[in-house]
């Protein structure tokens, strides 16, 4: 195997590396055990911040969000159950269908692939400050272009820790999104039911009190 | 003891009674709209007087349906109940009574329930719609009936439809525009020697998924199948009519799925002129209740008025509320609602504005005529309004000033001081107005502005800047090559002197 500079590289520059190498980075990472859990973690941080950055300091012209109607606590909460809920969904449903990659792996191999949105969410909500409503078609613009990118990265990235064909990976995602939304009816189911059983205790409580 | 008690409570009770004197009491709570949602407001109308028949001098109304003000601000009443016509004065006297009208040597008198009336200042005559009997009578104010209008003779018009003539208006023309029951497919136009001209004005079918779709279907199912189809996307037929000086007609329409807009400004062609995507009333917050909504919770427009300022108001029979917009359709007051106090109303069925820009509502039910007239604070709103509406930004600073102080809850007047402030210069103020206004399209104006202004300032710093730095970077290539030339001598030189 011939050495290049990669392998040497420190895990928090790795990441930035496997944006413009995905092929190379990330099969590099699951043989060697290049990927951090600790940058993954800080990724998936940076997400967060920029979800609620992006709501709260996006000038007001093209913030499409009423920041005084934004709860940006169900913001993190909702950004962070998403992530967890798809990296459980896909290590569900590639366990069962032949997957090599461990819970770790999945989970980075995400935080990796959300760096292009993050960095570029960043950057547009400072040119926001700069741009006008006419020339917010340029933020827009790039975004789409960052979320292609990402979803390039996943679909690589998951051929390479599962050591999948394509057809494969699609197959799997597809089947993770309907592992979140199974997760997401048994959640309402649950939390309902804990519901009547709250306004059931309650009921009785106050019949016994009165 | 007991004395000191008794006037304290006295000169209390007395005090008491004075702040109830003091302010403009509104019985129900004002509000207005803040994008689309509902926020207090400061009381745009209050209550000047009431008519009845004692204010009159003459018998009280019953049911009366229609009323109309001229341009010396005097009143013509459709008393329907009493079969009357009642004319006051600008004093609100009774000047003349018409019971009886006598046309071509007979007697003919209104059936109960007449509906309409219009008043031709240039002629001096009368249009009455005598609903129940089948005409429209043209009479002076003396009741000799110069004219009666039967139905037109015309194949357009359906034959098994009786004509029953609603609201009518008349244009400087002499043209008339009836409304007749049951016929929605707009005002028949009708000229003065009642020749029937054509439809006017139909309302506009809303186009939706559904529609297209139900016309897919049609196109493919039998007759026999369409027949039984219960779905049908007729439109509704006006409720109500009114013709504006500056020569459009404005319509109200019941509340219905099928047609685009309940409230129409229609130009001599019969087409809509007011953005499609306005709601009036209530609107919004009916079509946000969707099916929970109840049946007394459904605006019904019953009337519209416009003043000389192109100001209309329309009347929510339903909910017994008066809105008043300007040009623009932006909202300027919320008035009125049902009740028994004064300002309430039960039935309110007409309304009009006089030239002091009074708002008279008619109520069917209480039998009486009440007349609202601007607050302070109403006053304001229209002076600014207006002046912002002719493009005097400047000029409608100090009116808008002042209302915010009086109500800050009105997004109107910050996008005028915002708007006064762009053309004063003072972008960066001019975009805070227009955030707390919420109008993202001006404040990112304001920020353009402030943009091109901030290059326009440090222009000088840029370019020195550009220019320095292209001087150093030259400079450093050029020392180098310098050195470089040097370096490479000297090392020629030490090779030499090596060897």
């Amino acid at each position: 195997m011939k050495r290049s500079g990669f392998q040497t590289m420190s895990p928090y520059r790795y990441p930035l590396y496997i944006l413009f190498h995905p092929k190379d980075g990330f099969q590099e990472m699951k043989a060697n055990k290049k990927g951090s859990l600790t940058a993954a973690g800080i990724i998936v941080l940076l997400w967060l911040f920029v979800e609620v950055f992006y709501r709260a300091f996006t000038d007001y012209d093209l913030n499409p969000f009423e920041i005084e109607s934004t709860s940006l606590f169900r913001v993190s909460v909702i950004t962070i159950m998403m992530y967890v809920m798809a990296c459980v969904a896909n290590w569900c449903f590639c366990t069962l269908l032949d997957g090599k990659g461990r819970m770790t792996d999945i989970f980075i191999v995400g935080a990796y692939s959300l760096l292009p949105y993050v960095i570029v969410r960043f950057v547009t909500v400072l040119l926001s400050w700069l741009l006008i409503q006419d020339e917010g078609i340029l933020i827009s613009y790039s975004v789409v272009l960052a979320q292609v990118w990402c979803c390039i990265m996943i679909l690589i990235g998951l051929q390479e820790i599962h050591e999948y064909s394509m057809k494969k990976v699609l197959l799997s995602l597809f089947l993770t999104v309907v592992g979140i939304v199974i997760m997401l009816f048994l959640a309402l189911v649950l939390i309902m039911l804990f519901q009547q059983l709250y306004y059931f205790v309650a009921t009785v409580s106050f019949e016994l009190r009165y | 003891m007991k004395r000191i008690i008794i006037t304290l409570t006295a000169i209390f009770l007395a005090l008491s009674l004075c702040t109830q004197t003091a302010y403009a009491f509104q019985p129900d709570e004002a509000y207005t709209y803040d994008g689309s949602e509902a926020v207090p407001s400061t009381n745009v109308f209050q209550v000047n007087t009431i008519i009845d028949g004692t204010v009159m001098g003459c018998a009280n109304l019953k049911s009366a349906q229609d009323i109309f003000v001229d341009s010396r601000d005097w009143i013509y009443i459709l008393d329907s109940g009493n079969c009357r016509i009642v004319v006051l004065d600008e004093n609100y006297h009774c000047v003349r009574e018409l019971t009886e009208f006598n046309y071509e040597g007979t007697v003919l008198t209104l059936a109960e329930g007449a509906q309409g009336l219009f008043f031709q200042e240039s002629t001096g005559y009368l249009y009455i719609a005598d609903t129940k009997n089948n005409r429209v009578l043209l009479s002076d104010l003396d009741g000799s009936v110069k004219k009666v209008y039967e139905k037109p003779e015309s194949a357009l018009l359906d034959a098994s439809v009786p004509y029953a003539p609603r609201k009518i208006i008349v244009d400087n023309m002499g043209l008339m525009y009836v409304t007749s029951v049951n016929v929605n497919t707009g005002a028949l136009l009708i000229d003065s020697e009642n020749n029937f001209l054509g439809f006017y004005g139909t309302n506009a079918i809303k186009e939706t998924w559904e529609i297209a779709l139900e016309y897919m279907w049609r196109s493919i199912l039998t007759d026999e199948q369409n027949a039984q189809s219960q779905y049908s996307f007729q439109p509704t037929e006006f409720n109500n009519i009114f013709w504006s000086e500056e020569r459009f007609v404005y319509a109200v329409s019941p509340v219905s799925d099928t047609i685009a807009s309940p409230v129409v400004k229609l130009n001599a062609l019969g087409n809509n002129v007011f953005p499609g995507d306005t709601t009036f009333g209530d609107l919004a917050l009916f079509q946000e209740l969707g099916d929970t909504a109840k049946a007394n919770e459904m605006p019904l427009f019953s009337d519209i008025t416009v003043d000389n300022e192109g100001v209309f108001t329309i009347l929510d029979t339903n909910k017994g509320r008066l809105y008043q917009y300007d040009d623009s359709c932006n909202l300027l007051a919320v008035f009125g609602g049902i009740g028994a106090q004064r300002g309430l109303f039960t039935t309110p069925i007409s309304i009009e504005s006089d030239s002091k820009n009074q708002i008279l509502v008619l109520d069917a039910d209480k039998n009486t005529i009440t007349v609202m007239n601007q607050t302070y604070y109403g006053k304001k709103i229209r002076e600014a309004t207006v002046l912002h509406n002719e493009g005097l930004y400047e000029e409608a600073l100090e009116p808008w000033f002042e209302v915010v102080r009086m109500n800050a809850n009105y997004s109107l007047a910050y996008v005028g001081i915002g708007k006064a402030y762009m053309e004063l210069g003072e972008y960066e103020l001019a975009k805070e107005y227009f955030k707390v206004a919420g109008d993202r399209e001006n404040y990112s104006e304001a920020k353009e502005m402030v943009r091109s202004e901030k290059i326009r300032e440090s222009f000088a710093g840029i370019a020195a800047c550009v220019i320095i730095g292209m001087v150093v970077i030259l400079g450093y290539d050029f020392f180098k090559k310098q050195i470089l030339k040097i370096r490479k001598a000297v090392t020629a030189k030490k090779g030499e002197v090596k060897r």
